[in-house]
């Protein structure tokens, strides 16, 4: 096992290493200039250059990917010459040395670690509201689906399933936005989660959480069905069937534990989705979670908080990887001897 | 007449009145730039003044649907509409009202020379910090002096260039200097003296610029929360594209706010969202309604929707030192191509005016009318093949996303221009995007905010040499001819010189004008005391909340 652990964490530091020069070069291909940005669209030629200068931008891209990993790993850190800008009112880009550090945001105006993880703690928030209900219901109807196939019941469950799926994020906000807040007026139309409204954080919640379980329970549903529909067929079901188990039995001991292993990873791949992904419902509440901060950055050309984000995104990739084969490993003796 | 000196000019202004020369808002307008209160020149004009609101509530907190852009340096911000954020902290000397009218705000009067090269600007003797020191004009030379130096980045520099400043540039490095030792001169503490170099009448307006804001010196310029300053409001709270909070100051030393506190929320991009938030009354009002929610938004029971026309608008800037668009035949024909009406429609939904060309609009009152202007495509055409490019031409011309209509009225001119032969291939990008290639790329589509007058926006885009001209426009004639406008007091007189300079716009300028936009904005019924500003300028002392 802990040979295991170890392999793991070797390979997630080569993908994160890998991952990182990647981001950090397509960044670098992306048009505009940090000091531009800083500065905003009217500043003259020449305060644009004394900053460029000032933040070490006309060095090497090479040089500046050494700089920008050695502040993440809390070797190095950001240091501005301010002397030439004593009009500038710019924040402190100067930071700490520290593990993590990934800059300044110059959307923000604030470290960026600031904003991800918070942001990173609201999304977190929502997708485990979404996952709270999406887990029981999509293994609930993928079971009975499987259990009942081809039964009237698991026709009309798959349709349902099929078709909430189908639809995508935007047509489900703003559907619900129109039953709940224009007509019945019982829910907020915005999550912007302050609580100082009419309308608590939970009630906030709800319609950001109501679209992600409709459009995302129904993919789980279809594979836990099928998964239980496969192993239900196994020889070693057939047997526990002929040894006289009561229906009950057969599918607590046997179908559900076996028909769980497939879905574990995807849904642990919707945990990555639902934290990192989740731009459109979060632009369309106006929820200030991970996806919004990541579209927003995106936008305004703040390369720190997109390259801080991505190198984020891809660590909590890693990280419900690992879950998943740990878990994989739990339900499975069989990969446990591998 | 609020300093016990009137103004030579007013007395030919009334006398103007009385013979229906000019109207009375003309009267009202130029009477109050040189000096006349607000209230005298109503009651002069037999006009009832705007009155306040009376008997408003006093409580609650007032939630208002905005973008959140950094403020740090209030000075050198690039939209009005980010003024909204400052404004409840530090103020203006004056303050121009939805009327359009211009009043004083931390100036208590001004005056002006008969040559107008003077202007004597009094403080109000009350006004004071909130940490307590009075406001001087010690306070006001420093800002002046932060306002025009180039490494603070303001706008008002380029504002107050032709007349109040010399300006050199050697190695790309600009120097900036008064143009006379006395040109901004201290009368005694509550009592500064502008000395122009040229004759201005728009000095009181141009001090209602929104980085003209007056910073504490003793906080060298620096803002944020808890900043020090002479509005009825403390901000409390700020984080950019999330939330300002604003708490009300119970010891201002003007008419104190009726609100407790104030809160700008940002939405994100999608102005769905507002909407949204507005309906489920998360917010109070909004800054600003798309003109394709306005329906959404009327169909809410519990809000009042206003509107205004305005001097807003978008112009397709043509690089006048890159062919082919030095030659003036080219934006002739780009300017003849395009049918201003079908793009009010196209764009606006029918919610504007169509543009002329020469960036002076109806609701500007130095606007003059000129004979039709196109469209007339077989003529572009002609004037293409004059010029050399019978074949036609093709360009990227690019936009911004951030606001759909100058997508939708930009891609609407491609369609006009392939008639001509012209192919503009449409490159919408993010705001940030967009802002790097203004300035740097020979055809962008650039939205442009309201101002009072059209010789402010003159002055600002199209004298030569100055920042935003990014188009590189020179015309000498123009030149003085704005010198000459912005010295003269009698608007039949002025008209007759903004005429001449939206001739030559219209024949020589460097840009194509497709429309006027009008703004739209939403608020709970519940709030009371709000006028919607041509500007869009939110005022929240102004405003009350009922419970």
């Amino acid at each position: 096992m802990l040979s295991f652990i170890g392999q793991r964490l070797l390979q997630s530091c080569i993908v994160l290493l890998a991952c990182s020069v990647l981001v950090f070069s397509i960044t670098e291909a992306t048009p505009g200039s940090v000091a531009r940005k800083l500065l905003g669209p009217f500043a003259n030629g020449q305060q644009v250059a004394i900053l460029t200068e000032a933040l070490g931008l006309n060095r090497p891209a090479y040089v500046r990917y050494a700089d920008w990993l050695g502040t993440i790993l809390g070797l190095t850190h950001v240091s501005v010459d301010r002397s030439a800008m004593k009009n500038w009112s710019l924040p402190s880009l100067d930071t700490n040395t520290y593990f993590g550090n990934f800059g300044y945001s110059t959307l923000y105006k604030k470290p960026v670690n600031q904003v991800l993880w918070d942001r990173l703690k609201n999304s977190a928030l929502l997708a485990g509201v979404a996952l709270a209900f999406i887990i029981p219901i999509s293994i609930l109807v993928g079971v009975i689906c499987g259990l009942c196939r081809y039964s009237l019941l698991d026709r009309a469950l798959s349709i349902v399933c099929v078709v909430t799926t189908a639809i995508p994020e935007f047509v489900w906000g703003i559907l619900l936005i129109t039953v709940f807040v224009l007509k019945l007026g019982i829910l907020p139309g915005t999550a912007p989660l302050q609580a100082s409204g009419d309308w608590s954080i939970g009630q906030q919640l709800a319609l950001p959480a109501l679209v992600l379980i409709l459009f995302d329970f129904g993919y789980i549903a279809r594979i836990v069905r099928s998964s239980v529909i496969e192993v239900s067929n196994r020889p070693y079901v057939r047997t526990a069937v002929l040894k006289g188990l009561t229906r009950w039995e057969v599918v607590s001991r046997h179908i559900l534990r076996n028909a769980m292993i497939a879905p574990l990873t995807v849904i642990l791949l919707q945990i990555n989705f639902l934290i990192s992904g989740v731009v459109v419902t979060e632009v369309i509440f106006a929820y200030p979670g991970f996806g919004r901060m990541l579209l927003e950055a995106a936008l305004f050309g703040d390369v720190s908080i997109i390259q801080g984000a991505a190198i984020v995104a891809v660590l909590l990739a890693i990280l419900t990887q690992f879950l998943g084969d740990l878990g994989y490993r739990a339900l499975n003796p069989r990969m446990r001897d591998a | 007449m609020s300093n016990g000196i009137i103004h030579q000019g007013i007395e030919g202004l009334v006398g103007q009145m009385e013979r229906n020369e000019i109207s009375r808002r003309d009267f009202l307008r130029t009477a109050t730039l040189l000096g006349m209160s607000a209230a005298a020149a109503y009651a002069t004009a037999g006009l009832a003044a705007p009155a306040a609101a009376q008997n408003l509530p006093n409580g609650g907190t007032l939630r208002i649907a905005h973008p959140i852009a950094d403020v740090s340096n209030p000075q050198a911000l690039n939209w009005f509409q980010f003024a909204d954020l400052t404004f409840p902290v530090v103020q203006t000397l004056t303050r121009i009202g939805a009327d359009n009218v211009t009043r004083p705000h931390l100036a208590e009067s001004w005056a002006a020379s008969a040559d107008l090269r003077s202007w004597t600007i009094k403080l109000r003797a009350n006004a004071k910090w909130r940490k307590g020191r009075p406001f001087t004009t010690d306070d006001v030379i420093w800002n002046f002096k932060r306002l025009v130096d180039p490494a603070t980045g303001s706008v008002s520099l380029g504002l107050m260039q032709p007349y109040l400043l010399n300006v050199s540039e050697s190695n790309g490095k600009k120097t900036v200097e008064f143009w006379d030792a006395n040109a901004l001169e201290k009368v005694d503490d509550h009592t500064f003296r502008l000395n122009l170099k040229i004759p201005q009448v728009t000095i009181p307006e141009d001090l209602f610029t929104y980085t003209s804001v007056m910073l504490d010196p003793e906080e060298n310029g620096a803002f944020g929360v808890g900043s020090n300053g002479t509005g009825p409001f403390e901000m409390v709270e700020f984080e950019a594209s999330k939330r300002a909070a604003y708490r009300k100051w119970p010891g201002y030393w003007g008419a104190p706010a009726h609100v407790d506190s104030v809160e700008f929320i940002d939405f994100g991009d999608d102005p769905n969202a507002a909407v949204a938030a507005l309906a489920s009354k998360q917010v109070d009002g909004l800054y600003q309604v798309a003109h394709d929610l306005l329906p959404a938004v009327k169909s809410l029971d519990h809000v009042n929707v206003y509107s205004a026309s305005t001097a807003n608008n978008a112009t397709l800037q043509l690089d006048c030192t890159q062919k082919p668009w030095s030659d003036p035949r080219v934006r002739m024909a780009m300017r003849l191509a395009v049918d201003p009406k079908k793009q009010v429609e196209l764009a606006l939904r029918g919610l504007g005016k169509p543009g002329e060309h020469h960036h002076a609009s109806p609701v500007h009152p130095d606007y003059a009318p000129l004979p039709p202007f196109g469209p007339d495509p077989e003529r572009a055409k002609k004037l293409l093949a004059e010029a050399g490019y019978a074949d036609g031409i093709s360009a990227d011309a690019y936009v911004s996303t951030n606001l759909p209509w100058t997508v939708a009225s930009l891609e609407g001119m491609a369609d006009e221009y392939r008639a001509i032969g012209v192919n503009l291939q449409v490159k919408p990008l993010p705001g940030s995007q967009f802002w790097e290639m203004w300035g740097k790329t020979p055809v962008i589509y650039s939205d442009w905010s309201h101002r009072p007058l059209a010789i402010q926006m003159y002055a600002l885009v199209y004298r030569t040499g100055v920042d935003w001209n990014t188009p590189k426009w020179s015309n000498p004639d123009f030149d003085k001819l704005l010198d000459q406008a912005s010295g003269i007091i009698d608007p039949i007189k002025r008209r007759e010189v903004v005429a001449k300079m939206e001739d030559i716009l219209q024949k020589d300028g460097p840009m194509v004008q497709p429309l006027w936009l009008d703004v739209q904005t939403a608020y709970d019924k519940r709030v009371q005391g709000f006028t919607l500003h041509p500007a869009l300028c939110i005022f929240p002392e102004d405003m009350a909340i009922s419970a």
